[in-house]
């Protein structure tokens, strides 16, 4: 049997829990149908398995337990109705132990929580345990917990944290530690490039990534096309881009093979997928170490490197450390970013939370024969009268009243309401009857979140001026391109859509100074999490923008390290050889 | 802004000249001078029962494809204004072959889009001089009306695409999405025509417009706007106010919430001082409308709620009223006031309303707020 998160609790004779397992979904043997998704576990407490079928029940999960003990537990499920309402909730599912199915369909309570299932009797030794999904519409399951005592475990998140800890006797630092010359987090494209830039350069890499493919919202799970030009790191972006299919196409699977095939060249790239960061060590403003965890089996190391790139997105790296971050949209005085063209839309007089909103992308196919779509009435008061048949870029979803990361759940399920109700309105229409959901990515492709505060904040200015730099490291062409809800000028528009502004410029610079923290001693950053007002994100969030922020990092770092060096202190200290480096990439590739 | 000003204010003198010059073609919409216009062909909202004369040009603007643009005021009898008007005729093609538009035009006082009208000897053409039908005119009324509309994000150059985005080998529909949507957008056969106009009506003459506003009329008109029966005017008048003198004028500020768009919503509750939340009336008066907000405003005002120093009773008792219609957060949000308002679940109205939510089977958050009763040591039912 695989490292499997059971957790036998028998040996804590003090813990009230006693004869207790605890099984986590995302280590089950067999996923079956189901998936792994970490995307929430900052806000609801691990990796569960979702039953993403388009409306179709998956395949079963399943895993074996030993039980040292026979006779009759009591079980509880840790679930969600993700649509709660006044609707069967559509994403139920059942469990099954050994020959016996429990009697409860699961995922009825509104929020995270243990929903009990009842009393099982099993017999000691192996016995086989199923998650047998219902619905196809996104069941989830976090974990599985059986007692001999009939004692629910805790829901409130802080107090379930510690729960967990203490019945699977984990300390609180990981068990095992691992050094390398740089620690990459997040396996985006620009974190891809800033590990091969700095394996180049003969660092010894870890590159951890809390998805099973590497490309973040360019991979085959998100199916961005990458967008931008590749600046000095041609060579580089090559490996790892896409071609300009459009957005949602299979054609990513081909990509994230390309990509993968040449990160594997790279002997001194440590690949660390299905690693997921949940926390850093610093001292000092210095960051000293990641902690990472793996996304099915919970196992924990502590990544320990003199620099850090922070290539997640979310800029989680930059929070844990305490490093300085904005969030929102400021006030166009702030940075003197007004455009009269769009006014409040473009930048608002005053500052709030509205920041870009997140994507799902989906799609669907005509097939020779009919299929047939359920009723979603749980989807409908998002939906509406809507229809569609595929959903691109401006399928997105923001708000005054949602944050990108806290509510990050919630956005992906409201837009997945969005799709199932548009597609069901759609195969109302009388030739539709062959139409087929193909694909519909259960990730959040994000725009905008936390932005890590460098020495430089990259703004509209800077793009509209064409501002050079001495240490232009990244350039661009790309329009200013920032987004807004559809319904914030229209009302009747659905809440799911957006329009996007565009102000067209001509080439312009990023400094390295917008690519390490300010406060924080050994952070870099690249991606959507660099230092940038919001509508200055707006050109270089696309991806070979963030690529070349991910090479201009790698090859810092390489420096950094063979000088002694902070971030900062390269740039002061060692420009003119850290521009050369950057030069010299071009070659062979104007 | 684009384009060049040429001359604007009261140069009558000059505009005279000019106007002799060649603006022929303005008696064949039925007005010269200071003469009434007919209602338009087409006009967004309402158009005044009592007679408007237009008045000498007032401005006079270069665009930015050299053309000169003349706009005058349309004023009321008593010589108050009441919108803007001009005659466009420009070209509309990148080449020669399609005739020039002649089209009049009219703005409110804010510089937004209010009507337009055509000579009725020279009808508004397509591609090969075909001849808009009324269909066309709709549309073309109806791109007008859009403030946002894809034409306004667009450049010329790119109302077709000229990087070729590959259509994928393995998909079948696709790419295209983006002059698919400028086809939807504009007038059919006429994609050039409806972006000149567009672009003229909402970017360039606009902005001279709301410039001529701003430095001739804004404090003669004094709070006129605000109370005007056109939102973009009160919109307008409102943005133009300096945080401090919305104070005196919060009232009608506030009546004008519900009827604006979300953006300017946001924009009006955003822009109130902070210390203005700590007051009853205001704090009332909003919560009075709360069921007209959409989420971004409610959110927004529950959020600023919860900032300030005491919550009205009758302000919680407006909100507990939409209570089944908050999002999660939203209702995270309403009873965190109520918690930090003591004694106010012995309101028997908020009470009411909780409890009945609380056991309505079909109401999605109802485990919240039983947990909410629980915790307040209250029963679900009284």
């Amino acid at each position: 049997m695989k490292y499997l998160a059971i957790f036998f609790c028998a040996l804590l004779s003090a813990f009230s829990y006693s004869q207790s397992f605890l099984i986590e979904a995302e280590s089950f043997d067999e996923k079956g149908g189901w998936f792994v998704d970490p995307q929430f576990v900052e806000q609801m407490g691990s990796p569960y398995l979702l039953a993403h079928g388009l409306g179709e029940p998956v395949e079963n999960a399943h895993t074996t337990i030993q039980f040292k003990e026979g006779g009759k537990y009591h079980v509880w499920v840790r679930t969600k109705n993700w649509v709660p309402g006044n609707w069967t909730p559509p994403g139920r599912f059942k469990v099954k132990v050994g020959e016996q199915t429990l009697a409860p369909e699961f995922g009825n309570e509104p929020e995270w929580g243990w929903e009990y299932g009842g009393e099982v009797t099993v017999p000691k030794g192996k016995t086989r345990l199923e998650l047998v999904d219902l619905t196809g519409f996104d069941g989830r399951c976090d974990a599985i917990f059986f007692s001999k005592q009939k004692q629910s475990p805790p829901n409130e998140l802080a107090e379930l944290t510690q729960w967990r800890l203490k019945v699977t006797q984990k300390p609180l630092q990981p068990e095992k530690t691992m050094t390398f010359d740089y620690v990459v987090v997040g396996g985006g494209i620009a974190g891809c490039a800033s590990a091969i830039a700095a394996a180049e350069q003969g660092l010894k890499v870890a590159l951890i990534h809390d998805r099973p493919v590497l490309g973040g919202n360019a991979s085959s799970e998100i199916r961005v096309h990458t967008l931008g030009i590749y600046g000095h790191f041609e060579r580089i972006l090559r490996m790892l881009d896409t071609k300009h299919y459009p957005n949602g196409s299979p054609e990513a699977y081909a990509e994230d093979q390309k990509r993968h095939r040449y990160m594997a060249r790279y002997e001194n790239i440590h690949l660390f997928l299905n690693w997921r960061a949940y926390g850093v060590e610093t001292k000092q403003n210095t960051v000293q170490a990641v902690d990472a965890a793996h996304t099915h089996t919970g196992e924990r190391i502590r990544f320990v490197a003199p620099y850090f790139a922070d290539c997640t997105g979310d800029g989680w790296i930059g929070y844990w450390a305490g490093a300085e971050y904005m969030y929102g949209r400021e006030s166009v005085h702030k940075f003197n970013e007004g455009w009269d063209e769009f006014g409040e839309l473009w930048s608002p007089e005053v500052e709030d939370n509205v920041v870009m909103g997140s994507s799902v992308l989906w799609r669907s196919y005509r097939d020779d024969k009919r299929h047939d779509f359920p009723e979603v009435p749980w989807a409908m008061d998002v939906a509406r009268e809507y229809s569609a048949d595929q959903g691109e870029w401006q399928w997105e979803y923001s708000n005054e009243d949602v944050h990108q990361i806290h509510d990050a759940e919630q956005i992906r399920d409201h837009m997945l309401r969005a799709i199932y109700g548009s597609f069901a309105n759609f195969k109302k229409q009388p030739n539709a009857r062959n139409q087929r959901l193909e694909w519909v990515s259960y990730l959040l492709g994000k725009r905008e979140s936390r932005r890590l505060v460098g020495d430089h904040i990259f703004t509209f200015n800077d793009a509209k001026d064409r501002t050079p730099f001495p240490d232009s490291v990244v350039m661009e062409i790309r329009e200013v391109d920032v987004h807004f809800q559809q319904n914030l000028v229209d009302p009747e528009k659905p809440d799911f859509l957006s329009k996007a502004m565009f102000y067209k410029t001509g080439k312009y610079y990023i400094p390295y100074r917008s690519l390490y923290s300010k406060n924080i001693n050994n952070l870099f950053m690249a991606g959507r999490c660099f230092s940038t007002s919001h509508v200055g994100l707006g050109g270089p969030r696309v991806m070979r923008t963030t690529g070349q922020m991910g090479a201009a990092v790698g090859f810092a770092a390489s420096l950094c390290l063979k000088h002694k060096v902070t971030p900062r202190e390269l740039y002061q200290k060692h420009l003119e050889e850290y521009m050369n480096l950057i030069q010299i990439q071009k070659v062979g590739y104007n | 802004m684009n384009g060049k000003l040429i001359k604007k204010g009261k140069q009558y003198g000059f505009t005279l000249i000019l106007f002799l010059m060649g603006f022929g073609s303005w008696n064949a919409f039925g007005f010269q001078g200071s003469e009434n216009p007919r209602k338009p062909l087409k006009v967004k909202g309402e158009w005044p029962e009592y007679a408007l004369q237009v008045s000498e040009v007032v401005i006079t603007f270069e665009d930015t494809v050299g053309v000169t643009h003349h706009i005058s005021r349309l004023l009321r009898a008593d010589g108050s204004p009441e919108g803007y008007v001009s005659h466009i005729e420009t070209p509309v093609c990148t080449d020669t072959l399609c005739a020039l538009m002649d089209i009049r035009m009219y703005w409110t006082l804010a510089g937004t889009y209010w009507a337009y009208d055509t000579i009725p000897t020279k009808p508004l053409t397509k591609n090969d001089h075909i001849e808009f039908d009324e269909k066309d005119y709709e549309k073309l009324h109806e791109l007008l009306q859009d403030e946002q509309s894809i034409l306004r994000r667009r450049h010329k150059d790119d109302l077709f695409e000229k990087e070729e985005k590959r259509v994928s080998q393995v998909v079948d529909a696709v790419t295209g999405a983006t002059s698919k949507e400028v086809k939807e957008a504009v007038v059919e056969g006429a994609v050039y025509s409806s972006y000149t106009i567009y672009h003229l009506v909402h970017s360039q003459l606009a902005a001279v417009i709301r410039e001529d506003l701003k430095n001739n009329l804004l404090t003669s008109l004094g709070d006129r706007l605000l109370y005007s029966n056109k939102i973009d005017e009160r919109i307008f008048f409102i943005k133009e106010l300096p945080p401090d003198e919305l104070r005196s004028r919060i009232d009608p500020i506030i009546e004008t919430i519900p009827e604006a768009v979300p953006r300017d919503r946001l924009y009006i509750l955003k822009k109130m001082p902070s210390d203005l939340w700590n007051l009853d009336h205001v704090q009332v008066a909003i919560a009075e409308k709360s069921s007209n907000l959409d989420i971004h405003s409610l959110s927004y005002f529950l959020n600023q709620l919860k900032g300030a120093k005491s919550i009205n009773p009758e302000s919680l008792r407006y909100l507990s009223q939409i209570i089944t219609t908050y999002s999660v957060n939203q209702l995270r949000s309403y009873l965190s006031l109520l918690e930090k308002t003591p004694g106010i679940l012995s309101d028997a109205q908020i009470l009411a309303a909780i409890q009945q939510a609380a056991s309505d089977p079909d109401y999605p958050f109802s485990a919240y707020l039983k947990s909410f009763l629980n915790k307040q040591g209250i029963d679900l039912k009284q």
